[in-house]
């Protein structure tokens, strides 16, 4: 056909609407959180329109500041979708290039090579291909469960969405194969791997851009509709009775918002997060479209423009222009998909990573003296917090045991060694390997976990309400009882002058280090959850449950706060907190008295946890909150929720007897807990994500009595018996 | 052809009894996984070896008895996959019949003669409509219906769940039609084009017969054996669709039965996932779908490629090929 009488080409609309949507779609999900009018975590329980008072769902355009509605938990939808769309993008863009690296090694080795493993190959993608991505995804999301999170998602996605990419690649590989200059280059001696890595590639990676363009509109279905049933990222196990638990959701995600909207009852929700999908799909769709019109030969040749000018000199410009800015497009298209693969999997995998991977907080609460461990709760401010990573290993390196139990916990002293109190009335010393030093009982039984001093020492408070202290080589010290036998409460805490702290049930008392009394009084208040007293970083104050009380002097500075059931702490961060029911709130004191700087919070109602109060709680060193509820009748829950990224997590412990060892450096929680069967057995879980990291069931034992966190190491006791675990 | 049959009738038995294996063992494999990350943590019993369970199940399956469900209901299994699987038959085989005496015309009505080519319209659409999964179409059709509820402070014109034969079928068919309907005009109208721009065509055309002739003689049946491959690659990922929509619409097929196979419950209680009503990874139920969900995609495989083989003798076996 005479080249001056081709038709000027259509214009490529699906290229343009594709593109530019696609574009819309990356921005949207680079900055549309930042659009977000509102906390996407945030719930509402009760909505106003005009003079009527409306419970969520909200819908659309009803309540003032929720223009699309809400969800069920009164939650904005606008600002859950508009941070959605980057964890929904970016978990599709990793499968769709993962999906597309595993289609073209496989289509090239099978396109390639006829040998029996090529041709196994061809049955593998037929048989992938027979199935259809969402079956499988299921099984095996289904199979892996909810601990791989959203690695199970790639894994299903993946696992035969590989098969059509590699069946085009493996068309174009058999169809390349026998051109012209394939056959030339093998003549000239070319190696197999060098005609197919240096010509077949090349010429195949062009097309992958169309096909990532229709993988990623293609995942993203497959996403949504797991999502639907139920699947989703963030997903997360709570409790919500004392026989039930139920599934429920975290940070937004397209999947996430289809699949938690009850859509008989908030169709809204689940109809914008679809249409948002669809939207994404299309755009993709038509770029996919568009790029297969634009990179078709036949568009190639009907480039009007010049051709029309001259019919010598269009075939000129064919000959060689064209020829060579085809072959500059295709190497830079070829090595433009290499790299963008390569972006989108590296960069997709560490996206993914960062919000899986720990990284080491350290504490801002440091040990005076240089000691490890230095009361039931790691220190005077009892934050559990631990200096260091815990044991990666579950592997028992010595145990120690008594004729009687131990009472109490272990402390740990800047040379390793450790002391506990025990059954018998005395208090024993045991070195970091296991041998016993010395063993020497106070003036009473002694009462929970001894405390230490910055110089060594180590007290003990004891069934009378006396406290003792005795010397690193085990030498009583003093013995001082100014609490009129009163019955014990709590166990010591030291600071770093080394005055001791404690409460028994009617006396708050505080002793020097050398024994004489500093202050005595009242105890502040008869109402307590958790009555261990807490020193301020800055040790100005000690808490002691909702009453502060000057750490030098004794006087109260304030106490009976509005919130219910709330207690001081301290955070590992250093800062004080006021802990709620349901989550923590900063404070300081300033010439305006007591200063609330910020809070963080959770509803307890929709996490079933309404009945629950805080047992244990704390701030990791970046800020995030944890605690412990319980009603002391079921399994406790360990909640995690870092504010600074919407995010919560729960973690159910095992058993109704379980104890919190510590946390380490990486947030990972150690607990132990005693099993209606069997010995008790401790577990390593990951405070952010939930991921367990190890299981152990001690060879001996039950009754958890209290542990200490160590570099590489975790000491327990359990009984009459004190384990090492950890590394070596 | 006879021989394809054949072979194809041997192979099934060897591939439902694969399956049925498969199933089994990958439930009670998954089941063991989800305990041990149970909120209610290692406070199971342990269980039996898995091939073991196989063993005692395939006792009870030599009596043809597949089972029956767990605690709280027991119903057998046999007869709760059979009324599924009639739901689910009637339900799919209605959308899949709309979709194709939707599709086929569409496709045809989508095709410009002279030169022959798609309709942009048709690109449109179908972009359009295959961007749109079947759970979406419902929970939009349900938002409008629910929408004139709230308006009209009346019930909605039709059910929005459940199961009956009547106005009960038109949301999910609607919702299961479209876009198998949408692939398949697609389809016919890119085989259709492409049939249409070859030679021989032309000259037909040059002899003075009409295209109605040359579409009905010729083209048509050219383009039957491409075709209904490409039906029974739609009819695969219509049965995605099914589950999907059987779960939107409470449709109780064997769809929505293995959504909630393989969708844990929204709660668990301290026996695990095994509460009442509730069958997450149950093996002898898995055992029971997966072999009739790899049934119903044999059996329109071999019933496509024998149509194709048929108007095509181009794709038979050497062998069946006879000299005179």
């Amino acid at each position: 056909m005479d080249s001056a009488f081709r038709p000027r080409p259509a214009s490529n609309w699906a290229l343009a609407a594709g593109l530019g949507m696609v574009l819309a779609v990356a921005l949207m999900a680079v900055i549309g959180p930042a659009f977000a009018p509102a906390d996407p975590m945030k719930e509402t329980y009760i909505g106003q329109v005009g003079t009527r008072f409306i419970r969520p769902p909200f819908p659309p355009n009803s309540v003032e500041g929720y223009p699309l509605g809400s969800d069920e938990w009164g939650r904005d939808l606008l600002s859950r979708l508009l941070w959605a769309v980057r964890p929904t993008l970016t978990l599709v863009l990793v499968v769709a290039a993962v999906r597309l690296v595993l289609g073209i090694f496989a289509g090239l080795v099978s396109g390639w090579s006829s040998t029996w493993f090529s041709r196994l190959l061809d049955t593998l993608i037929s048989a992938c291909l027979a199935v259809p991505v969402l079956f499988v995804a299921l099984c095996v999301i289904a199979l892996m469960g909810s601990e791989w999170g959203v690695w199970a998602f790639i894994a299903g996605l993946s696992l035969t969405g590989w098969a059509e990419p590699a069946r085009i690649v493996r068309e174009q590989t058999r169809s390349l194969k026998s051109q012209t200059f394939v056959e030339a280059s093998r003549a000239m001696g070319a190696a197999p791997e060098q005609l197919v890595l240096g010509h077949i590639l090349p010429h195949v990676l062009p097309m992958m851009w169309i096909q990532l363009a229709f993988e990623v509109a293609g995942t993203l279905l497959a996403t949504a509709a797991l999502g639907f049933l139920g699947y989703y990222m963030n997903g997360i196990w709570i409790p919500i009775g004392d026989w039930v638990g139920q599934h429920t959701t975290g940070m937004p995600e397209l999947g996430e918002m289809l699949g938690s909207a009850t859509t008989q009852r908030v169709p809204w929700s689940a109809l914008f997060a679809g249409t948002v999908v669809v939207l994404i799909v299309l755009a993709f769709n038509l770029l996919g479209e568009g790029l297969r019109r634009q990179l078709s030969p036949e568009r190639q040749r009907r480039r009007a423009d010049m051709t029309r000018a001259s019919a010598r000199a269009g075939a000129w410009v064919e000959d060689r222009a064209y020829a060579a800015a085809a072959g500059i497009l295709r190497v830079a298209s070829a090595n433009g998909v290499v790299v963008m693969l390569g972006v989108v999997i590296i960069g997709g995998v560490w996206l993914i990573s960062s919000t899986q991977a720990p990284a080491p907080s350290q504490t801002a609460v440091t040990l005076p003296g240089g000691n490890w461990w230095a009361t039931s709760k790691r220190d005077a401010q009892s934050t559990y917090w631990a200096a260091a990573k815990g044991p990666s290993q579950p592997r028992i390196l010595w145990k120690f045991t008594t004729q009687s139990g131990f009472v109490g916990g272990p402390v740990v002293d800047s040379r390793g060694n450790l002391f506990l109190s025990n059954a018998d009335g005395a208090v024993y010393a045991v070195s970091s390997g296991g041998m016993l030093l010395w063993k020497k009982a106070p003036a009473a039984q002694p009462f929970g976990s001894p405390a230490l001093s910055p110089d060594g020492n180590i007290l003990v408070v004891d069934v009378q309400g006396g406290l003792s202290a005795l010397s690193p080589q085990g030498e009583l010290l003093w013995s001082v009882n100014y609490t009129e036998n009163d019955q014990p409460l709590s166990e010591p805490v030291v600071g770093a002058s080394g005055t001791a702290y404690y409460a028994t049930r009617t006396r708050l008392a505080a002793v020097y280090p050398s024994g004489k009394l500093r202050f005595l009084i009242n105890l502040p208040t008869y109402s307590y959850v958790d009555p261990m007293p807490r020193l301020s970083l800055d040790e100005r104050f000690l808490f002691f449950e909702d009453t502060v009380v000057n750490a030098q002097t004794g006087e109260l500075e304030f106490d009976q706060t509005p919130p219910p059931m709330d207690s001081y702490v301290v955070g590992a961060d250093g800062k004080n907190y006021d802990r709620l029911q349901d989550g923590m709130s900063e404070w300081q004191l300033s010439e305006n008295g007591y200063v609330l700087i910020q809070s963080s919070e959770f509803d307890v109602r929709n996490l079933g946890m309404n009945f629950r109060r805080p047992a244990e709680s704390g701030v990791s060193p970046d800020g995030n909150v944890w605690l412990v509820l319980s009603t002391g009748f079921d399994v406790p829950s360990f909640v995690w929720m870092e504010p600074a990224r919407s995010r919560l997590q729960v973690i159910n412990f095992p058993s109704v007897m379980t104890r919190l060892i510590g946390i380490d450096a990486l947030g990972r929680v150690y607990l132990c807990s005693d099993m209606n069967e069997g010995n008790s057995f401790c577990r390593a879980v990951d405070g952010s994500t939930a991921a367990k990291a190890w299981d152990f069931e001690l060879p001996e034992g039950r009754g958890i009595s209290g542990g200490a966190i160590l570099p590489g190491r975790m000491y327990v006791a359990v009984a009459q018996h004190i384990f090492a675990i950890g590394d070596e | 052809m006879g021989r394809f049959l054949l072979r194809r009738l041997i192979l099934l038995p060897v591939i439902l009894v694969l399956l049925n294996f498969l199933g089994f063992c990958y439930a009670a494999l998954a089941i063991q996984v989800h305990r041990a990350q149970s909120p209610y943590g290692a406070q199971e019993e342990t269980t039996p070896q898995v091939i073991a369970q196989y063993r005692d199940y395939a006792r009870g399956l030599l009596r043809f008895d597949l089972g029956s469900l767990p605690v709280g209901t027991h119903s057998p299994i046999g007869a709760f996959v059979a009324q599924g699987l009639g739901a689910s038959v009637g339900l799919f085989g209605l959308a899949f019949l709309l979709s194709l005496l939707v599709g086929l015309p569409l496709g045809r009505a989508a095709i410009q003669l002279d030169p022959p080519r798609t309709r942009p319209w048709l690109t449109g659409l179908a972009t359009a409509g295959l961007a749109m999964p079947g759970f979406y179409i419902g929970t939009l059709l349900v938002s409008l219906l629910l929408m004139q509820v709230s308006e009209a402070n009346s019930n909605p014109a039709l059910p929005v769940s459940g199961f009956g034969w009547d106005l009960h079928l038109i949301l999910p068919l609607v919702a299961l039609t479209i876009r198998p309907a949408v692939q398949i005009a697609q389809v016919t109208a890119s085989l259709l084009s492409e049939e249409l721009g070859r030679r021989y065509v032309t000259a037909a055309r040059s002899f003075g017969l009409t295209w109605r002739m040359i579409l009905r003689e010729k083209a048509l049946k050219n383009i039957l054996a491409p075709l209904f491959l490409s039906i029974s690659s739609a009819f695969r990922l219509s049965v995605a669709e099914l589950i999907l929509v059987e779960y939107l619409f409470d449709w109780p097929g064997i769809g929505r039965m293995l959504a909630r196979t393989l969708v844990p419950p929204s709660t668990v209680g301290p026996r695990g996932l095994l509460d009442v009503g509730v069958y997450f990874l149950w093996p002898p139920l898995m055992a029971a779908l997966l072999p009739l969900f790899g049934l119903l995609f044999y059996l329109v495989d071999t019933l496509a490629s024998a149509l194709a083989r048929r108007v095509d003798p181009r794709l038979g076996a050497p062998e069946e090929v006879t000299y005179g």
